[in-house]
């Protein structure tokens, strides 16, 4: 399976994985200030400060799942009373606390100092983080991100920025550091020339057949989550870049066999990446692209990307906010969607309901319909969990896969 | 009550009607401007089958949110003049757009209007003044479509009239709590107010058997043995379950229950801004798991709450899928027990109180060790 065998690039991610944690530990316990972050929250302006560092415990609790022991940390939650109902990112990250991160396949995140958390992805995260912020005594910062229908409204990008301010002055003050907005700026511009490699990574989905496939990509986001304003993230991207386009170059596909082109709506399910992709191949599908990984670096609406051109940081972090899926409604996910699909010469469409994230999965009926209606495009729905693999049924997921795949053949025959 | 035949009758008054989604919308605002704001929530007891939403939400959505969809997209379709949303959670931000297509027939221009709640610390820079600006976009927007003014000396009145409402409703629950109400009548007329013009709802309350003079009072069935709970929770317990509750010689004296004291433990005094005059209801709102900016105020409000009450034990009744709860509840039963203060948690679904045997046993239970 050629999209597992370790590429360099692979290589260079376990490196910048592994060096992300052992520095963020490192430096806690030196005396760095700790944040720990909702993914969305922009770690850029941390980096306008000499000593501040940050953790994600949603990328810590993707690491878990991916590493085959989210159940096990889910459990430890539920023992404690958390609902079974309640997102699986949130039910790991409170049972790794619960016992200090016993079972941690990072060691655990160290201890904050504050906690900041957003309600772009979903309100939920600032009740997440209020169960550490009163079992902890730690403060916790919630930023507001207005949900859009349209367009992110002048007034509240100009919310947003006063919010991020307010945050600077809270780190300020809590830290004695002062912050510095060039470093802001510089993290800013190379967090956008990261992102212009990871574009033209994602990009190479539109060979036939691809040179990615959405299981390379989702993997592939860690950095973004946990590095970002760093050279280290240019340089990871653009290696990536670099590379796949020499594996296309030279006929190195993912999946060869390539006959089935699908689109992949929700989070990873990181507990099946290897097992879905490898059953997919097998079957002539790739997954070629997702909406999860496709939306990093645009804007609401939109996959392209959505270039920083110098001006004031935090304005261009605001305007960015409503980017993620999530914090915008089904008329901008739809026309985000369906310009990939014509773009990526999508044959079917996999929504991924994901009994963890309602606000991802909500609209993807009505989405479905819509793709369905207005672009004839074939898809299903399946039901996943990101990272609880005890909501997960391969059988009923293979048997729609299986179905999807009946119905593009059939399309295909009435021509 | 009937709220299909409630909204009939506004709608034979020549009244417009504004539909809103839950939690905590701005009333009085929409009162003054000449709607009727009705809330779309306890239809549990209305709608049964919710065959209209299933297709456009998945199965593990909350029964409010499901519930209001099938209402809009059937019984309520024809009648609705507009609906009015804020961000009051996940699954409801969502709502306006899987709803308006459906929704949209020749001849047919609902409405659909929005603000948003700043849900940041409040003392933050620019949440007090971007939100008094989302209620003027939202008075504009109004207006605009409806054809109505705001008049601040109407505003002020409508306020008065909500305030007065308030007050019977606090009353109310005190008789409840004193015995000399059953909770499930005042549980039955505040429910009913949210189709209720706000008018009509004052004079339902004020009808309570427990208000009236020279009536008779309608006692709980077991008003002498009986053992005071405190319930919350997103909605009042369906009728099964609070008649489980009594039969099992448990009283409710106080609630926590968005639909009902949250709703409106705290009303300010009028102003004649209603920008001003929600910053302050908002900010000075009795606290809710769904308000995240109340947050540090939980806690203790709901401890007071409970101390100010004569009830021995607490019972949650979680929505199911609603996280906003089932986020709190873990730290909420450990400082109840680290006082001591038993506490019972149900999961009600949207079928909730016709599988009841489990539930009624848990309650028997329940009630048993509080009287131990």
């Amino acid at each position: 399976m050629a999209s597992f065998q370790k590429t360099e690039a692979g290589r260079h991610l376990s490196m910048v994985v592994r060096d992300a944690y052992t520095r963020l530990h490192a430096r806690a316990a030196e005396g760095a200030f700790v944040v720990w972050i909702a993914i969305n929250v922009p770690a850029e302006i941390f980096a306008g400060f000499d000593n501040v560092v940050y953790g994600v415990p949603e990328s810590h609790a993707a690491v878990n799942a991916a590493k085959g022991i989210g159940a096990l940390q889910c459990e430890k939650a539920e023992r404690i009373g958390y609902s079974m109902d309640l997102c699986s990112y949130a039910r790991i990250d409170i049972g790794c606390v619960s016992d200090n991160f016993k079972d941690s396949p990072t060691f655990g995140l160290p201890k904050p100092h504050l906690l900041v958390s957003n309600t772009n992805n979903c309100s939920l995260l600032a009740k997440w983080f209020d169960v550490h912020h009163r079992e902890m005594g730690i403060p916790h910062f919630i930023i507001d991100v207005p949900f859009c229908y349209a367009p992110q409204k002048t007034g509240d990008r100009d919310y947003i920025v006063a919010q991020f301010h307010e945050l600077i002055r809270v780190i300020e003050t809590m830290s004695g550091q002062r912050c510095d907005m060039e470093k802001v700026r510089q993290a800013v511009s190379l967090t956008d020339e990261g992102i212009g490699w990871w574009k033209r990574f994602l990009g190479f989905a539109e060979h036939r057949p691809s040179g990615i496939t959405a299981f390379d990509s989702f993997v592939q986001m860690a950095p973004f989550l946990i590095a970002r304003g760093t050279k280290q993230f240019v340089a990871h991207y653009r290696l990536l870049a670099e590379e796949t386009a020499r594996r296309v170059a030279s006929g190195d596909f993912p999946v060869p066999g390539e006959q089935y082109r699908l689109f992949w709506d929700n989070i990873a399910p990181w507990h099946q990446l290897r097992d879905m992709s490898e059953t997919l191949e097998e079957k002539g599908a790739n997954i070629v692209g997702a909406t999860y990984t496709s939306c990093i670096g645009g804007i609401e609406g939109s996959f392209d990307h959505f270039p920083y051109g110098g001006g004031d940081p935090l304005a261009h972090l605001a305007r960015t906010q409503n980017a993620y899926v999530c914090p915008h409604g089904m008329a901008l996910r739809t026309a985000a969607m369906a310009d990939a699909v014509k773009r990526l010469n999508i044959d079917g469409i996999v929504f991924a309901g994901n009994r963890s994230c309602k606000p991802y999965s909500i609209t993807q009926f009505g989405q479905q319909q819509k793709m369905a209606g207005v672009f004839g495009a074939s898809s299903v729905m399946i039901d996943v969990d990101h990272a609880d693999v005890r909501k997960y049924s391969r059988e009923n997921t293979f048997t729609r896969l299986d179905a999807l795949i009946e119905n593009i053949d059939m399309k295909r025959r009435c021509g | 009550m009937d709220p299909v035949g409630q909204i009939r009758m506004h709608k034979d008054q020549g009244r417009t009607i504004i539909a809103c989604f839950p939690l905590y919308p701005p009333l009085a605002l929409l009162h003054s401007m000449g709607l009727v704001p009705i809330v779309l929530w306890g239809l549990k007891g209305h709608v049964s089958r919710t065959e209209a939403a299933d297709p456009h939400l998945p199965a593990y959505t909350c029964s409010v949110a499901r519930h209001l969809a099938e209402f809009l997209l059937t019984d309520a379709r024809e009648l609705i003049d507009g609906i009015f949303m804020y961000n009051a959670c996940d699954t409801l931000r969502n709502m306006p757009e899987i709803l308006a297509d459906e929704m949209r027939s020749p001849g047919r221009n609902v409405g659909f209007f929005r603000m948003h709640l700043p849900m940041t610390n409040r003392d933050k820079a620019g949440a007090a003044e971007y939100f008094e600006n989302e209620i003027k976009a939202l008075v504009r927007d109004l207006s605009r479509h409806f054809g109505v003014r705001f008049s601040p000396e109407r505003f002020q009145a409508s306020v008065s009239l909500y305030q007065r409402m308030q007050r019977l409703a606090i009353d109310a629950m005190d008789r409840v709590a004193a015995g000399i109400l059953a909770f499930s009548d005042f549980e039955r007329v505040m429910q009913a107010g949210a189709f209720l013009s706000v008018e009509d709802h004052i004079q339902a309350i004020a009808a309570l058997p427990a208000f009236g003079e020279g009536r008779r009072v309608r006692r709980p069935p077991s008003e002498d043995s009986s053992i005071g709970v405190m319930i919350s929770g997103i909605l009042p317990p369906p009728a099964s379950m609070i008649a489980a509750v009594e039969s099992a010689g448990l009283r409710i004296v106080a609630d926590d229950v968005a639909s009902l004291y949250r709703s409106y433990a705290v009303m300010p005094d009028p102003r004649p801004d209603p920008g001003e005059y929600y910053r302050i209801f908002y900010d000075d709102h009795y606290p809710c798991p769904t308000l995240l900016y109340t947050g540090d105020r939980r806690i203790s409000a709901f401890l007071s709450r409970f101390a100010q009450s004569s009830a021995r034990g607490v019972i949650f009744f979680g929505e199911k899928f609603c996280e906003y709860e089932y986020f709190e509840f873990p730290f909420l039963k450990k400082k109840l027990a680290e006082k001591g203060i038993p506490v019972l948690e149900i999961d009600v679904s949207i079928d909730g109180g016709r599988h009841m045997a489990a539930h009624d046993s848990r309650i028997a239970a329940f009630a048993e060790m509080l009287r131990q």
